[in-house]
């Protein structure tokens, strides 16, 4: 009778592993072209493949930033996202590098991708990298914590075109559009997206507090042979939530943005070349009944700017080969300018502020590999940045050395990096004599394969030093006069079900610690990715405790999604489903009266219920 | 009954845990494709398409790569060779452009919305008299 049984479970095996649809899966798993792209020396991966993507259907980046560990998900006075912990950070620290198909996404006058990117449309995603830690500079040029890696679709993997429409509460929609087609010689990808972003209006003393965003999305993408071209625009209206104020007293402050960028990346011979031009246009409107701010010695009530930047990249790398190791080198200049072309207080025109608007930054790197033996990889890097302007003439170093030990039952990674970080323009503008600020970190990872999947536990440490933050009684940004001190500790565990099915359990701690304060936090996650025959669910469970503002938090998002038709598909998604997810508490000092306004538990993610649905042409 | 639970939990973690790696994902395709429409003890196979051409060497009996189309039982190919062996050969054609241009072919393995699929042409196996299983039906055009 056993042995029947057995022989039965084992021809069913057979039988399951070899049906043509679990054939297609497992390519379709085994194809994913994250395999192409990711870089597993470059720092702490986690991957979001097409297939996950296209089951969590999600809206935005924040639902992915709030999976990264050591992550929050708030938002600012302007209702821009701030995802970090470190209480001394400037509100738009560099924290995150946001890379479209290899691209920076920035304006370099403040350097914050999080402003355009963070909120908006994401079906041309098919899978996001994101390096955790001080990262190599092959995945991001720019210094930085967290590196966000977007691919784009391809137009020879989708050979369709797709219309879609996502619609949620207080009026949300967004209408999209896209079309790709070719094979692995030639193809081409272009996206149009609508995005209304309506999301829950606030009321504070009669004055209206909102965060909704209008943007249209095009992205373009022609790929034959060794040449790959692409261009990325987005143009709307952002509107900043409490914008400049003392009292919380705004009169509608919006930004309108402009912003373009076309590139071309050629590959031959093992040199890769890129040539990128971007540029960006935020025109600023601040508006208030009670003063926002004082120039020459005048409240000012309403203010205008027009902020034009264009960003040139040209970037020349090789990869050497040897026996048992390769050689990486890497020249880049970027050239920067930003300029006020038009600045307004209180109506009247002023001459801005142009004398520093340029910025040139040349940069030379080098990355050598060496294998000792078959599982184990040694890696140090070394990138320098030259900064030639005729106000500032500096340079930043940046070295970081690591070993890997792979086998097939486990991964370590162990990481030692020294970095400095120039302040970008904004800052220096507010103060050019800020110095740059240093950091080193320590960190090391173990990953275990199981039978049942994997559990992986990271530890880092990392200290920060002359790190700029803003000092409200200098009224400008310093260096901060101390050491800021991170211990973080992750566990992840993934446990394959059957299929493609799976389920996470994370587990992360972030403390900071400054010679005036200690900042801790600590999160459980819960993913599950299910195939339940009607439909297909992915929820998360997302619970957090901060001990600085003593805020606990629970998320809980759902998402139903299934092919009603080989061409139409449905999905509905709860969003914040318990109405407890994370909110913020703003204070306002006044200069002019010594007083603080006080704007509590503003969400940061309303609860939201969408319906979305694709047709495939 | 412990003892079947123990065999039946033993035979999750197995199917679960057997791990795929792309090119043997390839071949397996390959060869259930290849078994459903070509009935010769020996299967003789030509394969000339970018995805698929770096499993060439990896076939054992009864399966055989050929090196030319014309000599083989089925071919998967990127590009048509000759529009007379659209008619009479089993041909795959490896991309979805090449497939809607090329009205002849019995099916196609292509990319479409990020997922593999495959299609095939119902028309072309009923000419050749080819009967597919039910797991192949869905794929039909």
């Amino acid at each position: 009778m056993k042995k029947k049984i057995i022989l039965i479970l084992l021809l069913l095996s057979f039988l399951y592993s070899q049906n043509i649809s679990n054939l297609l899966d497992n390519i379709y798993t085994e194809a994913d072209l994250s395999n192409q792209t990711k870089k597993e020396n470059a720092g702490y991966l986690t991957v979001f493949t097409r297939a996950d993507l296209d089951r969590m259907h999600i809206t935005s980046l924040k639902e992915i930033i709030q999976l990264i560990p050591f992550m929050k998900y708030d938002e600012n006075m302007y209702g821009i996202t701030t995802p970090f912990y470190s209480e001394a950070m400037p509100v738009n620290f560099a924290i995150f590098r946001i890379y479209i198909d290899g691209i920076l996404v920035s304006n370099p006058y403040s350097n914050n991708a999080m402003s355009i990117l963070s909120q908006i449309d994401t079906q041309y995603i098919d899978h996001i990298e994101i390096y955790k830690g001080l990262t190599s500079f092959e995945v991001s040029d720019e210094p930085c914590m967290f590196v966000i890696r977007i691919f784009t679709k391809k137009g020879y993997r989708e050979n369709s075109t797709i219309a879609g429409g996502i619609y949620g509460s207080y009026g949300f929609n967004q209408e999209y559009v896209y079309t790709g087609k070719g094979n692995e010689d030639e193809s081409y990808f272009l996206y149009v997206s609508n995005d209304n972003i309506k999301r829950k209006k606030y009321t504070f003393h009669n004055y209206t507090l909102n965060k909704n965003k209008y943007v249209k999305h095009i992205i373009a993408r022609y790929h034959k042979n060794n040449i790959n071209i692409g261009l990325n625009s987005i143009v709307g209206e952002i509107h900043t939530f409490t914008g400049k104020t003392y009292k919380v007293t705004p009169k509608n402050p919006h930004n309108d943005i402009k912003d373009f960028n076309i590139y071309m990346k050629y590959k031959k011979n093992g040199y890769l070349t890129i040539l990128s031009f971007s540029q960006f246009n935020n025109k600023d409107y601040e508006n208030s009944d009670y003063p926002i701010d004082r120039y020459q010695n005048q409240n000012v009530y309403k203010e205008y700017s027009n902020l034009n930047t264009q960003s040139y990249l040209v970037s020349l790398e090789k990869k050497f080969n040897f026996n048992k190791s390769n050689l990486l080198l890497k020249a880049q200049n970027r050239l920067n300018k930003f300029n006020f072309d038009k600045l307004e207080i209180n109506d009247h025109p002023v001459t801005p502020d142009n004398s520093y608007n340029k910025e040139n930054i040349s940069l030379l790197a080098t990355q050598y590999t060496y294998l000792f033996t078959s599982r184990d990889l040694f890696n140090l890097s070394y990138k320098h940045e030259y900064y030639n302007e005729k106000n500032i003439k500096n340079f930043t170093n940046v070295i970081r050395t690591g070993y890997i030990r792979k086998t097939e039952n486990y991964i370590s990674k162990t990481f030692f990096f020294y970095g400095e970080m120039m302040p970008y323009p904004y800052l220096l503008k507010n103060n050019p004599q800020l110095e740059k600020g240093r950091g080193n970190a320590y960190s090391t990872k173990f990953k275990l394969f199981t039978n049942y999947g994997y559990s992986s536990l990271l530890i880092s440490h990392f200290i920060y030093k002359d790190i700029p933050f803003y000092n409200p009684v200098y009224g400008k940004f310093i260096n901060l006069p101390y050491k800021s001190k991170d211990f973080v500790v992750s566990m992840e565990n993934k446990i394959n079900l059957e299929n493609m099915d799976k389920f996470y359990i994370n587990f992360w701690y972030f403390g900071n610690e400054t010679k005036s304060h200690k900042n801790i936090a600590y999160s459980s996650q819960f993913i599950l990715f299910k195939n339940l025959n009607i439909v297909d669910l992915y929820t998360s469970l997302i619970l957090l405790r901060s001990e600085n503002d003593n805020k606990n938090s629970i998320n809980w998002n759902v998402t139903l999604s299934k092919n009603i038709t080989k061409h139409l598909s449905i999905y509905v998604k709860g969003f914040n489903i318990l109405k407890k997810d994370r909110k913020t508490d703003y204070k306002f000092f006044d200069p002019n009266t010594f007083t603080i306004t006080k704007l509590n538990d503003i969400e940061n993610n309303e609860r939201t219920l969408f319906m979305g649905l694709e047709w495939q042409f | 009954m412990a003892i079947l639970k123990y065999i039946i939990g033993f035979f999750i973690v197995v199917n679960i845990s057997y791990a795929y790696d792309l090119s043997l994902a390839k071949k397996n395709l390959i060869e259930n494709i290849t078994s459903v429409f070509v009935k010769d003890n020996l299967k003789k196979i030509y394969i000339n398409s970018y995805f698929f051409n770096d499993i060439k060497n990896s076939f054992n009996y009864p399966y055989k790569i050929v090196e030319s189309c014309q000599k083989a039982d089925i071919c998967f190919v990127d590009k048509i060779e000759s529009k007379k062996l659209l008619k009479e050969k089993i041909i795959f054609i490896t991309n979805y452009p090449g497939f809607l241009n090329h009205k002849d072919g019995v099916g196609s393995f292509f990319w479409q919305k990020g997922r593999p699929t495959i299609l095939i042409r119902k028309k072309a196996i009923t000419s050749r008299d080819i009967h597919l299983p039910k797991s192949y039906k869905k794929f039909l055009e």
